[in-house]
């Protein structure tokens, strides 16, 4: 379509009703939109390409016997249901779906959470050049690329590193400790997220509350239980979805520092499914694993889109 | 209202008339365990970065956290040669990247906001929920698409990230065109404009800051990547920074000083860009998930 045409379609459409004029959105009676089409286009056929197509077509991938090398590269077929079969006795599966709940459950929902709140309270408390001071430092740690936090942690937790030195020892915490370390780097790197959105919810907190609970001679302690929280949750649930979300997408941090090692101990479903598709060549059977990962996180998703829906969108 | 600003921790005026009005000596003694507790919490953060900060100027660096033997040269070093053909890697596969997602986004964000579109709530829904998921399980199928058409390069890749910004960017994009008001449109439709036209100069001038926020989201996004270069990229010569670190931290002989130094080099502009997009702008955009304000 020319501009000309869209410029008369835009008079048509915008200038010609005078509902446009004031209404949010107006709707138009008189059939397809085209220009809304063709601006449209562009963004739709991108996600449709490498976004939701590829999502769709791992699931079938996963049902197949395709390799990265070797005969079944280039010719491979549907084999049904025997890699789901596969999967069902598959020990290290198993492991890896306990270990990413731990590391989902400690890290994520708990950790960042409680960590991010912490901050976000003691921030609004502190006097003014602290509170700018460790406000940057956990801001800087949130938007560390993932190699830098990742090599940071390595450094700090690995044989003679940082945390050997100040403890004094020669311990090597991370293949000592590998899941706890982890789960502190993912704290350290994703705190900061929790903390602006959870200080941007203590903000909204209405203070004549408070006022009246503290006129009431309630402890900070019981107007924290009683105002804050309840008043705080939907700021709270959308946090915690949007940091396990984040976490669960935390395939590098992981990987650079332990490789899902040692042994198994790290091995959470995003590195697992990498393995098995580029370092022991079955892309079938990692695209499989990755499709466990797309069910977890659509159940995440599904209720942060439920949650932002009715409290945000208000559609 | 999540405004992610870096600098949104002030208190309201009244709070802080509130705080002088009264201080008992209860209230000064909780105010010491607030302000220990949180420089005790900065100090926690801290520690992983001293490694970097005191390696990355120790001519005899290690993993170790030592004092330095104080040194400029592993910043030389990181400036030039493979070093800075990463550094140009990144670059162009974030510009790549934030043009998709920008372009897109912006065209797609207009017409969400201004036009009718069937089922366009439920298409904001959709959008909001792919904010939601990871990279991390699309890489497999991306790469036997990419593998088979042979786009295993750095521009592909680039696309490739900027679609998997372009959700959030769109959201952002859409919000921030729903602020413009119609008026202006209406105006410069008076004078015969075409649609491109408006969008381009009158509702992308208006809407610049959330459309800014999309677009430093987007290059972030792409500038951090790890896994999609990994597994997307085989050339050598097209390796970006993430992949140059991962390497150098592999290396038979590792370089410490020159990890830390390059480590520093190659996040510094991320951070510079978030303070751009955080201080002009706070409050025009939200971060890391579409939590409208």
């Amino acid at each position: 379509m020319s501009a000309d045409s869209l410029e008369l379609d835009l008079e048509r459409r915008v200038g010609g009703g005078h509902t446009s004029a004031t209404g949010s959105k107006s709707r138009w009676q008189d059939g397809i939109d085209v220009a809304a089409i063709l601006l449209l286009a562009p963004a739709v056929v991108l996600l449709l390409a490498l976004f939701v197509g590829p999502v769709a077509f791992a699931f079938y991938l996963g049902l197949t016997n395709i390799s990265l090398v070797g005969p079944t590269a280039l010719h491979w077929h549907f084999t049904g249901l025997v890699n789901l079969r596969k999967l069902m006795h598959d020990q290290v599966f198993w492991e890896s779906l306990r270990i990413t709940g731990i590391f989902l459950a400690v890290s994520a929902i708990f950790g960042v959470t409680v960590v991010g709140m912490v901050l976000a309270l003691l921030i609004q408390h502190a006097i003014a050049w602290l509170r700018v001071a460790v406000g940057a430092i956990v801001v800087v740690a949130w938007m560390l690329p993932p190699i830098t936090a990742a090599l940071l942690w390595y450094a700090f937790s690995t044989s003679g590193g940082t945390l050997s030195f100040v403890t004094g020892t020669h311990m090597d915490f991370l293949n000592a400790f590998p899941m706890t370390i982890i789960c502190l780097a993912n704290i350290w790197s994703t705190a900061g997220f929790s903390m602006l959105v959870l200080a941007a919810g203590l903000r909204n907190v209405p203070s004549e509350v408070l006022e009246a609970g503290r006129m009431e001679g309630a402890s900070k302690w019981t107007i924290f239980r009683s105002l804050t929280l309840p008043i705080m949750q939907p700021t709270i649930v959308t946090n915690i979805l949007l940091v396990t979300l984040l976490s669960l997408a935390n395939f590098s941090l992981i990987y650079i520092m332990t490789a899902g090692g040692p042994g198994n101990a790290t091995n959470i479903l995003p590195i697992y499914s990498y393995q098995e598709a580029f370092q022991f060549n079955k892309l079938s059977y990692g695209a499989l694993l990755g499709d466990v990962i797309v069910i977890i996180a659509t159940v995440f998703a599904y209720f942060y889109v439920r949650a932002s829906r009715r409290t945000v969108l208000s559609v | 209202m999540t405004d992610l600003a870096a600098g949104s921790f002030e208190p309201s005026m009244d709070a802080l008339m509130r705080e002088e009005a009264r201080k008992s000596p209860e209230e000064i003694r909780s105010a010491w365990i607030v302000n220990g507790l949180l420089a005790l919490i900065g100090g926690l953060f801290l520690a992983p970065l001293a490694w970097v900060a005191l390696a990355s100027v120790d001519a005899n660096a290690s993993w170790a956290l030592s004092w330095p033997s104080f040194t400029v040269s592993h910043f030389h070093d990181v400036v030039r040669g493979d070093f800075l053909q990463a550094l140009l890697n990144t670059f162009y596969l974030s510009i790549i990247a934030t043009a998709v997602s920008t372009v897109a986004g912006v065209l797609g964000g207009y017409a969400l906001s201004r036009r009718y579109i069937p089922l366009s709530d439920e298409l904001m829904v959709g959008i909001l929920f792919l904010t939601g998921i990871p990279v991390a399980i699309m890489i497999v199928p991306i790469f036997q698409v990419y593998a088979q058409y042979d786009l295993l390069d750095l521009s592909a890749t680039g696309v490739f990230l900027g679609v998997t910004s372009l959700p959030f960017a769109l959201w952002l994009i859409k919000t921030a065109v729903d602020g413009v008001p119609k008026e202006l449109e209406e105006a410069a439709l008076m004078e015969r404009a075409n649609i491109l036209q408006i969008i381009l100069r009158v509702t992308v001038p208006v809407a610049l800051p959330g459309i800014f926020a999309a677009t430093i989201y987007s290059f972030i996004n792409a500038w951090g990547a790890f896994l999609a270069p990994l597994v997307l990229i085989s050339d050598q010569d097209e390796i970006t920074g993430p992949l140059k670190i991962y390497g150098l931290i592999g290396s038979a002989a590792v370089h410490y000083g020159d990890i830390a130094a390059f480590s520093i080099v190659y996040s510094v502009p991320v951070i510079i860009l978030y303070v751009l997009m955080s201080r002009p702008f706070s409050g025009g955009f939200s971060m890391g998930g579409a939590v409208k304000g």
